[in-house]
């Protein structure tokens, strides 16, 4: 038995700590790009979402017992959801009927995402803690 | 980066884990029978993996520092990791030092 197979717990909820970090910045981004009407493809923004999918198993995280290893980001997709057409004829990128095409970012789903994601680190955080108090309580067992 | 700190001192446990070996300790047919190597060669291993850890924390610090990493509990986890490895070897190193006075204190 490898030293390393004893931290497979560890890096399991590494691989979800970093998921939800990327979550977050996506969230962000969202948010920061609430009212963006430009983007370099041309056209209004559009939401970014995440898709997770399980780890491959031949990742370094692997458990030696063939438990699973963990999760990664497969890719960030793009809402194909139409955008919001805002009545604003003042606006440089209004259409002919002075409607601006505003992105289809739901600032209040946004802000749900936001929590859930940070709950989710720290679900992960608390089964690392876990994974480690486990480690160290085998080791008190010798003592005393 | 490898001999900063800890990593200094696990190089001189190496020696004494070496000087065992040369000695023959764990060298018993039985030890060889059961784990297929040596116990000191089991130990030897323990070293360089607890080793390869402290040296892993200490590049993951350096490139949270410089801002190589990008994740913080990347630099926490291998910095806790190296911890518990270094827990684990010194326990070990303990329980092999106890059974060897065991053994010098035994009434002949």
């Amino acid at each position: 038995m490898s030293i390393s197979s004893l931290f497979a717990g560890m890096d399991i909820s590494a691989t979800g700590l970093r998921a939800q970090r990327v979550r977050m910045d996506v969230v962000a981004n969202n948010i920061a790009n609430a009212n963006t009407t430009r983007t370099a493809t041309g056209g209004v923004y559009q939401r970014q979402r995440i898709v997770m999918q399980e780890a491959q198993a031949s990742s370094p995280a692997a458990g030696a017992t063939g438990t699973g290893s963990g999760v990664q980001v497969a890719s960030i997709e793009v809402d194909t959801t139409p955008p919001r057409m805002v009545y604003d004829p003042g606006h440089p990128d209004a259409d002919n009927g002075g409607y601006v095409a505003m992105p289809n970012v739901n600032i209040i789903s946004e802000m749900v995402d936001m929590i859930a994601a940070s709950r989710a680190y720290e679900a992960n955080a608390t089964a690392l803690a876990a994974a480690k108090d486990m480690i160290r309580s085998s080791l008190s067992i010798g003592k005393a | 980066m490898a001999t900063i700190g800890p990593a200094g001192a696990i190089g001189s446990i190496g020696q004494m884990s070496r000087a065992l070996e040369a000695a023959g300790v764990g060298g018993t047919h039985q030890a060889r029978e059961v784990g297929g190597s040596s116990f000191a060669q089991m130990l030897g291993g323990m070293i360089d993996t607890t080793n390869a850890q402290q040296v892993a924390a200490d590049r993951a610090i350096v490139g949270l520092a410089t801002g190589q990493v990008t994740d913080v509990h990347e630099a926490i986890i291998a910095a806790e990791k190296a911890r518990i490895s270094l827990e684990i070897l010194a326990e070990m190193r303990n329980k092999l030092v106890a059974s060897y006075q065991e053994i010098m204190r035994m009434q002949i």
